[in-house]
Formats: C-alpha cells, structure tokens, sequence
C-alpha cells in the first residue's frame, strides 16, 4: 500500500485542510480511493482571487476605451467562479463543516452569501466564521443564529435588522436591542473580532450598559478602529468588559479618526467603568498607542481593576517620540494596580 | 537523592524491542503516555508496538527540545527563535517515509503540536504538485479508467480551472 493512503482517515482530512481547497479537490482524481476523501474536510476556505481571469484578445478591441467596463466584466467572471465553486463544495460536501472563511468584495445585498449562511446554519456545525468582505454587505440575521459557533470574525460586514417580507433593502434603523440580540443568539463564542464601526450599525441612540446574557465563554476580544473619542468606542467596550467575566486578553488597535464627524465626542467617562472588575484578564495590548488622555486613562483603569493581570504591551504611534515615550513610562508606573506581577512593554512600530 | 532538576524517568520500548530513557516531565508531551502514567501503568517500560526505534528516537529528540524552558521573557524571544529553526530543521527528513513514520507516531502518542508540525510538513510537500506528481511522490496507483478521470475531473471543473 501506498504510504499517504494508510494514514488514519482523520490524518488525512488535516492534511488536506492544510492545502488550498482547489489542490484538496484536485486530490480527487489520485485514484478511487481519493475520489471523495476530499469532500469530508471540516475546513473550507474561500477567497476571490483563487480564481484568474484572462483577457480574450477578442475582447480587447470591443472593450476599448472602456477600462471601467472591461475590469467590471473580469469582476463578475471572477465573482460568478467564485460562487460556483463554493455552490460545488458544499453539494459535494459529506461531513460537518467547523469553519468557515470567504474573503471577497461584495455589495449590500449579495443574495449568494446569504444563501451559504443559511445553508450552513441548517447543517448546523459551524464553530468558526470568518467573513472578510470590504464594502458594504449586510449581514442577514440568520447569522445569529449559529449555535455553536465559538469563533466569529467580521471585518467590516455590516450586521442588519432587516425585517422579512418587505422588498426594502434601505437601512433599517437597529434598535438597543440588536447589540443584545447579537451576543444572545452566539452564547458560546469565545472569541470575537470586530471593526469598531461595525458596533455603529447596531446602535440609534446609544449603547446599553449591560447585556441580558452574560458572555461566559467569552476569552479573546480583539477591536480594531478602536477609537476613545468616537461616540461607541469606550461604552463599547465596557459593555464587553462588564459583561465578559472570562475576559482573558483584550487588543485593540486604534485609529483616532472617527468616520464621520458627527460620531464624536464620547460622553461617557472613564468614571462610567468604575464598576468595571476583570477577574480573568492576563493580556492586555493596545496597538498605535500615543499618550492621549483617553488611552492613558484607559491603561490604568485596567491595570487597576485586573487582579491577575501579566502583561500590557503597548506598541507606540509612529509619531511618539522619545520624550513622550518617558511620559508615557513616568504616568504609568505610579498607576495603581491590581496585580502584582504585571509587566508593561512599549513597543516601537517595527 | 537526587538533586530537584532531575525527574522521574520513564521508560519506553519500541516495536524492534529497544528501550529508551526519557524524564518523565518530557515525555509528559503525549497524551497517551501521560494517561498510562495517570492510571498508574508505567511502573514498568511501556511497550509502543506502532513506533519503530528510529522514530521512537526522532520523537523523544523533539519532546526534548519542546520541554527547554526558557528562564525569563528576553530568553523567550531567543528560545522562540530557536524553536522554530529547529522545528524547520526537524522535518527536512531523508526520506520521505520518515515523516509518515513520525506523523503516524505523533497522532498515535498525541502529541498535537508534533502532529500539527508533521501534518504541515506533508502538505507542503504536496502543494504546488500536479495530480500526476502527487500519484508519482506518494505511490498512489491510478485505478481509474481514462473515461473514468475525464468523468471525475469534469464533477471537479472549478478545481481543475
């Protein structure tokens, strides 16, 4: 017998997981007893450029003048093989799916992506979601209801009440609730990544102070666009804090400049979090940190309230100088702190 | 006695009959082993009848290298560092039956990260290869009739684009 073939069959579906999806179904054509191994991987990962486009010369002269027209064409060849191979896989495919993944650019309703999500949810296996789509697309609201997911990455979809049986894709105001209905319907996520402006669509006229649920199995939060001075960014994450008691690291990568002018100026305080206590949190890091106030502030309160607190790894803002550098360090040392064995780093922007 | 760094050893046979000496806080790495020694059936030396000697050996040299800790954080970067170039170095094995012998032992002592390494040392052999390499590399026997792959190959289009 060959050598790979008499690997145990779960052996063989990691490795194949660890190949892109396009060489894992190539696999197919080894020999019979490959024809359908790939089809029970439980990892499928999907991105927009694993497929080319070529440019017919015939095209060429037709679509001249017309750059615009021609990339639009290649666009939507791309998107429609895409789609295809996805549609294939998941036909194709005999076993649970643990994660998922799919990296593209999409518009507001992309009807394809919610269709996978809706299929995924009726296998209902799913333990981790990564959707990366850049513009505009919007969430359908199914996606809150996938149980078992402990793993959910968003960057930048944008989540939506949309109310069903009505053709109206405007936006729908979202009320409190939605944030709720959110960490409600994932119970057992125990890491999140979110862009900070994705919290916006959630929210008409504030953030709530607390959650119905408690997020227990909540361990890993990561923000990025993480901005002190924008409306939902501190109440943001003290709703997180407040309502994560496992909270073991949080990161946060900032960048001080809200979208929309409109959005700033945070009423809520730092005082606002005094209630704030994280029993679990070992890390802390804040990337493009400088010694703005709110950031400094928001430091120590952590240190203050983090009773097995380890490590707080600051990497600076290119612009932080040397000086401010010191500033930083004299601040923060006399800062009060709950733990005893906690050490700060400053880190430069390599 | 003995001094505090020194721990319990541990001792293990291969399926050619040869015995290996290992700490006990080392070889602790697999699962399997850890849970013979939790139900107290390690007094004697552990008979491993899948494992050969020669990987028996590849394996304890790489739970030794896994169980160095470093003594402070700056040690940490460096020993990291290390980590990695010898786990680079660890799959640049001979022959290719060696790393199936090694992920085949990893998966049946549960070792994850050791698996995890193998597992991605196999893959990264395959990848890039064309069907018809894969089949040569692997010694893979095409049973397929002409007709047969065209017809497989034709379900799997997207694949083949």
């Amino acid at each position: 017998m060959d050598r790979i073939s008499n690997l145990p069959p779960p052996i063989i579906e990691s490795i194949l997981c660890l190949v892109p999806i396009k060489e894992a179904a190539r696999t197919s054509i080894l020999s019979n007893e490959w024809r359908y191994r790939w089809t029970k991987i439980p990892k499928l990962v999907f991105k927009e450029d694993m497929f080319e486009v070529h440019t017919f010369r015939a095209e060429l002269p037709i679509m001249e003048g017309s750059f615009d027209e021609l990339n639009q064409r290649k666009w939507m060849t791309k998107r429609c093989k895409l789609f295809y191979a996805i549609y294939q896989v998941l036909l194709k495919h005999a076993g649970p799916v643990h994660e998922f993944s799919l990296s593209m650019g999409a518009d507001v309703a992309c009807v394809e992506i919610d269709h996978i999500i809706f299929h995924l949810l009726s296998k209902n296996t799913l333990k981790k979601l990564t959707l990366d789509i850049p513009w505009d697309y919007r969430l359908p609201l199914s996606v809150f209801s996938l149980h078992h997911l402990t793993d959910l990455h968003l960057n930048s979809c944008e989540l939506h009440h949309q109310p069903p049986f009505k053709n109206n894709i405007d936006y729908i105001g979202v009320d409190d609730s939605t944030i709720a209905n959110l960490f409600e319907r994932l119970p057992v996520v125990e890491s999140l990544s979110i862009y900070l402006w994705t919290v916006k669509l959630f929210i008409k006229d504030g953030v709530p102070r607390e959650l119905p649920t408690t997020l227990a199995h909540l361990k890993y939060v990561y923000v990025d666009y993480m901005c002190f001075i924008y409306k939902y960014g501190l109440n943001f994450l003290a709703l997180l804090m407040r309502c994560s008691p496992n909270l073991e690291k949080l990161k946060l990568q900032i960048f001080n400049d809200p979208m929309d002018e409109s959005d700033k100026y945070c009423s809520y305080t730092i005082e606002d979090c005094s209630d704030i206590w994280l029993e679990h949190l070992n890390e802390l890091e804040i990337k493009n940190f400088s010694n703005e106030k709110d950031e400094m502030d928001f430091v120590k309160l952590i240190l203050a309230k983090s009773p097995v607190l380890k490590k707080v790894k600051l990497i600076l803002w290119e612009d932080v100088d040397e000086e401010e550098e010191l500033q930083i360090t004299r601040l923060l040392l006399p800062s009060p702190r709950a733990s005893k064995a906690v050490t700060i780093i400053l880190e430069h922007v390599v | 006695m003995s001094s505090s760094s020194s721990s319990k050893m541990i001792e293990l046979r291969s399926s050619d009959g040869e015995t290996f000496h290992v700490e006990e806080t080392v070889v602790l790495q697999s699962e399997t082993i850890k849970q013979m020694i939790d139900d107290d059936c390690a007094n004697a030396a552990i008979p491993l009848p899948n494992v050969t000697s020669m990987t028996l050996a590849k394996v304890i040299e790489y739970i030794k290298k896994h169980a160095e800790k470093p003594k402070d954080d700056d040690d940490k970067k460096v020993a990291e560092e290390d980590l990695k170039k010898f786990d680079a170095e660890f799959v640049k094995v001979d022959q290719e039956s060696m790393l199936f012998d090694l992920v085949r032992a990893a998966n049946y002592l549960n070792i994850k990260s050791l698996l995890d390494l193998t597992c991605q040392a196999v893959a990264d052999s395959i990848k890039d290869l064309s069907v018809e390499e894969v089949r040569k590399k692997f010694n893979i026997q095409n049973d397929f009739t002409p007709e047969e792959e065209a017809k497989v190959r034709k379900e799997n289009a997207w694949a083949f684009d």
